[in-house]
């Protein structure tokens, strides 16, 4: 992940939006994935992309600094997708179009296509819809993003014995999901 | 340790890399005489690491950075806060309490002015009461002063036409 200076920090909070594109580049794509892999719709993930951004833009003033700016940002995301979920999920639950096969598991016959991208993605989103939101986090912010359990905390302010649990609980209903049934070869 | 710690551990600090070389040498050692938890930790890498390791990480659409950029011009573009704007934007930043905080804090305000205008009623409420009976027994002394005679002033005039 690319590291952003303090001047740059310094220059956006100041309203230099040439600083502060900087910012969203060396980020974005992170918050992006978080929110597509949490949302699973891409349009909520652009939507949240943008939420988060435009709040970072508006509290960069009160950024002290006491955490990454990574683990601020991520934290700004987690909080968004997090409220974003509760509003769709009172929406979907009205209009019942959530398409439940997209996020089903990769069946036997797809076999031959096991090591595309596409087959691999499926995977992911079949093991994620597994878990909690607060589980799924957790688990993409450590295995996807590759943050430390400390930085975790940080991002979704909570002890990190709760991160331990939440990955540890996570990783036990992952290790549940029969292979015949998940198609994937170990 | 018990096989249940120890898998508990594989699931976290060491499939994690967090584990103290000391302590991380000991459990594979207990790996190399259990084979339970030898699979259990071959099964908990297949099934809740790698898959995510073969993850991809899409780009951004553009637009997204555009509709913000967008968004940041249009608010450049807006007059600059007055006086007023900054003094709210300190007093936000320095006293900021949470909705449901300022709400309670709203109500409770509330009850304590209504029970201080009740509280403050009933005291008065004799008070007023005693400057009423006290003006009703000065008429009645009035009447009755014994100085005054009732009957009448004890003039000439009087005599003379009574």
């Amino acid at each position: 992940m690319q590291q952003v200076c303090d001047e740059v920090i310094k220059s956006a909070s100041d309203g230099d939006v040439g600083a502060f594109e900087e910012i969203y580049r060396a980020y974005a794509d992170y918050v992006f994935n978080f929110a597509l892999r949490m949302m699973r719709r891409r349009e909520d993930a652009e939507e949240v992309t943008q939420e988060v951004f435009l709040m970072v833009h508006r509290s960069l003033k009160n950024f002290r600094g006491q955490s990454s700016l990574k683990t601020w940002i991520y934290r700004i995301a987690v909080n968004t997708t997090s409220n974003h979920l509760k509003r769709t999920k009172a929406v979907r639950t009205q209009t019942v179009e959530y398409d439940e096969e997209a996020h089903a598991y990769p069946g036997k016959d797809e076999g031959a296509s096991r090591d595309t991208k596409e087959y691999n993605e499926r995977v992911i989103d079949a093991l994620l819809s597994e878990l909690t939101p607060d589980q799924r986090a957790c688990i993409l912010l450590r295995n996807m993003d590759g943050l430390t359990y400390e930085e975790i905390a940080q991002a979704l302010k909570i002890d990190i014995n709760a991160v331990r649990s939440r990955i540890k609980r996570a990783r036990f209903k992952l290790m549940a999901v029969k292979k015949e049934v998940l198609a994937y070869e170990m | 340790m018990k096989c249940e710690q120890i898998q508990e551990l594989i699931l976290t600090d060491y499939i994690d890399g967090r584990m103290a070389p000391q302590a991380k040498g000991e459990l594979e050692k207990h790996l190399m005489t259990c084979h339970e938890c030898l699979e259990f930790a071959r099964v908990a890498k297949a099934m809740a690491v790698e898959p995510f390791e073969k993850g991809t990480r899409e780009k951004t659409p553009e637009s997204v950075w555009m509709n913000i950029k967008e968004e940041l011009l249009s608010q450049e573009e807006q007059p600059a806060p007055g006086w007023l704007d900054r003094l709210r934007e300190v007093f936000h930043s320095q006293f900021a309490f949470p909705r449901p905080v300022a709400a309670f804090a709203g109500m409770c305000f509330v009850v304590m002015a209504v029970t201080l205008v009740h509280f403050s009623n009933i005291n008065r409420m004799p008070a007023q009461m005693s400057a009423e009976q006290d003006e009703v027994e000065y008429m009645a002394a009035l009447s009755v002063r014994s100085d005054v005679p009732t009957s009448g002033y004890g003039t000439s005039v009087e005599k003379y036409f009574l």
